[in-house]
């Protein structure tokens, strides 16, 4: 996780002896496939200054600060919300984007930036149940499961409060975005007395613990879902049937970038067909883009559980919106529930 | 004079940027909220709403900007018993890791400087090379052997397919066919303790094979037995190394939170592992900085002590061995 990959290509000097425009990219870890970058400088004469983050938060610490410029990021969905709510975006000018056609119409208008003005959409997945099928009686599909006492001390939580006590909320039959006090202790009352059945709360450690057989069940992200999928057969995902949330990291453009045009370029690359296909065979999360998986073979994409969940369930999922001063209320239950002993 | 100064500054400068600087933006974000704008809607005959802000501009956006004030509601919020309780529970496996460590490390150390022991530095040299590696590597090797899918756990298996009469008296024990070793406090303790252990060693073996070893040859002469002499010389004069050990296992234990997560499996958290969701997950740096800022208090109050006891022994020392 933690490998740091800054990489300018200096490549394109060889190409274009002329000043070279440049783009800088500020992404997570690990979320693209570099070479897509060498062929964006080689196609378009544009060198990139790739850098990356751990998370939305250390992104926003960044941009907020106005410390350092970017021309193209990838937040996630609550935090363009934020982003765009504190004058930070740039509206995408969508002339520019002809790609963006590829993009699938049921997730370009999410209440994140539901125009869609600042945003669009890289990957997306959701959050749901990975258990180990010898483990398992019948394949679960309901977040019942994570409070049967069958698996007592067989499964694992995310050590993480806006996940878990999203998932807590639609257990107790609220909205994940819930800040009602009332409804959030229905939450915290449901998740202390799972406390007794949970192996452990973990974050990165899901995916060696999973592999390994560790536990039965585990609360986890679609994308460690995958990992670990390819790493072990006896593993199977599930979004239980209740609904779940959705999550989408975008590409967007910081309104301090210096080269918008450049970023829009960027953005158009990075939804052609053949470069978000050879990213999604690099990343292994879910993707939008309808003609990248007609390049993949649709049938291959869709039999991942990962990338297809029922329409029906789909439906009922609800992206992250941002909490503001709320979050402080999320950490103080958190605390409340985990110092529980 | 003059010189020295000047030899001085690159040490100042490095103090100021790394240390004063930083300790001052902790104490500044302790006693500071970062608060939304106050402001005032005022919706107009046609319904069309606007904004006034303090200081009497009006816009038609909903003001977003926040504005840090100086607070001590972090305060209040840092006295809550949720966050005490989980200060209590860090002094309390930081104190055991400590007397573990102590009562180990001791006569680890005491053993090494024996007159008959041989090649003490190459046991010296085993006993610091783990720690050449990261500790991240040597806590994720504790899980993989304590897990329940682990090592040990793999082996107990293998031992009771073997023999009957081992899986009947561990059944008979009541033991199910996979013993939870790790997710516990005392799992968090035992990668503390090994984790610090050499940091307890080193203190104690510097100073006691700095003692004048003559000292004890004339308490022998004098008529001292072993434990006498041990008793008299070598503890008194191997305190400073002790209360070094102390400081040194107590203060890192008292403030991680790496170790109580992975060993620990989130279920035993403790203080810093708060700490560091304040300045992650929740990204609230100023209540991350006054619960630090508490740390650092019950930190400092514990050197002090031990300096106490560390001035209070001397006299007493020298008069001992007269």
């Amino acid at each position: 996780m933690k490998r740091i990959l800054t990489i300018a290509l200096f490549l394109s000097l060889l190409v274009s002896a002329a000043a070279a425009e440049t783009i800088s990219v500020y992404n997570w870890g690990d979320y693209i496939d570099v070479d897509t970058l060498s062929q964006f400088t080689a196609e378009t004469g544009i060198d990139v200054i790739y850098e990356v983050y751990e998370t939305n938060e250390d992104m926003y610490a960044k941009i907020a600060n106005g410390g350092s410029s970017y021309d193209v990021i990838f937040p996630s969905d609550y935090m363009v919300e934020r982003m765009a709510g504190e004058h930070l975006l740039h509206p995408i000018n969508w002339e520019n984007i002809p790609n963006a056609a590829n993009i699938d119409e049921r997730f370009m208008h999410e209440s994140y930036d539901p125009e869609p003005t600042y945003s669009v959409p890289y990957t997306w997945g959701t959050m749901g149940i990975l258990y180990n099928t010898t483990m398992v009686d019948e394949a679960p599909d309901s977040w019942q499961t994570l409070l049967d006492p069958e698996y007592a001390m067989d499964m694992l939580m995310l050590n993480s409060p806006r996940d878990t006590l999203g998932i807590a909320l639609v257990m107790a039959g609220h909205s994940l975005n819930s800040t009602d006090p009332k409804d959030l202790e229905d939450a915290k009352q449901l998740l202390i007395e799972q406390k007794p059945l949970v192996l452990a709360y973990v974050v990165d450690e899901v995916k060696d613990k999973m592999i390994g057989g560790e536990a039965a069940v585990a609360l986890v992200w679609s994308g460690d879902a995958t990992f670990c999928m390819d790493e072990s057969d006896e593993l199977d995902y599930v979004v239980p049937k209740e609904g779940s949330n959705i999550f989408f990291d975008t590409m967007c453009i910081p309104a301090n970038a210096k080269n918008v045009s450049g970023a829009e370029k960027f953005i158009d690359f990075m939804c052609r067909a053949d470069i978000a296909a050879k990213n999604y065979e690099y990343v292994g999360y879910a993707i939008p883009n309808r003609a990248a998986i007609e390049v993949l073979g649709e049938e291959e994409y869709n039999a991942s559980p990962v990338n297809n969940p029922p329409q029906e369930v789909l439906d009922k999922c609800e992206v992250f919106h941002y909490l503001g001063d709320d979050t402080k209320l999320y950490d103080q239950i958190w605390t409340e529930i985990i110092s529980e002993f | 004079m003059k010189k020295n100064r000047v030899l001085s500054v690159p040490f100042g400068l490095w103090a100021a940027i790394f240390i004063v600087i930083p300790l001052l933006l902790v104490v500044w974000y302790g006693v500071t909220v970062e608060e939304p704008v106050a402001y005032e809607e005022i919706v107009s005959a046609d319904g069309t709403v606007s904004y006034r802000l303090e200081n009497g501009s009006v816009t038609d956006e909903k003001p977003w900007q926040k504005k840090v004030t100086v607070s001590f509601s972090n305060f209040r919020r840092m006295v809550e018993p949720t966050y005490l309780k989980l200060l209590i529970r860090s002094l309390k496996v930081a104190f055991i890791t400590t007397l573990i460590c102590l009562l180990l490390g001791y006569p680890v150390a005491l053993i090494l400087t024996g007159k008959d022991f041989k090649h003490p530095s190459l046991w010296l040299m085993l006993i610091i090379l783990p720690m050449w590696m990261n500790f991240l590597l040597r806590t994720y090797s504790w899980m993989s052997i304590l897990e329940n899918s682990g090592i040990l756990n793999s082996w107990i298996a293998a031992l009771r397919d073997k023999i009957p009469a081992f899986d009947g008296w561990l059944t008979s024990l009541g033991v199910g066919k996979k013993i939870i070793f790790l997710y516990n406090e005392k799992a968090v303790i035992l990668g503390m303790v090994y984790n610090y252990l050499s940091f307890m060693i080193m203190p104690i073996y510097t100073v006691i094979e700095k003692t004048d070893k003559s000292l004890l040859e004339a308490a022998s002469d004098l008529g001292a037995s072993p434990v006498q002499s041990f008793l008299r010389v070598t503890l008194p004069y191997s305190l400073p190394g002790v209360l070094e050990g102390i400081t040194m296992v107590f203060v890192p234990a008292v403030t991680t939170f790496v170790i109580s997560q992975l060993m620990g499996g989130g279920k035993v958290p403790l203080i810093g592992d708060i700490i560091q969701n304040q300045f992650g997950k929740s990204s609230d740096w100023h209540f991350g900085s006054t619960l630090s800022l508490l740390v650092m208090v019950v930190v400092l109050a514990f050197m002090r002590g031990l300096n106490r006891i560390d001035k209070d022994d001397e006299p007493e020392k020298e008069v001992r061995i007269l």
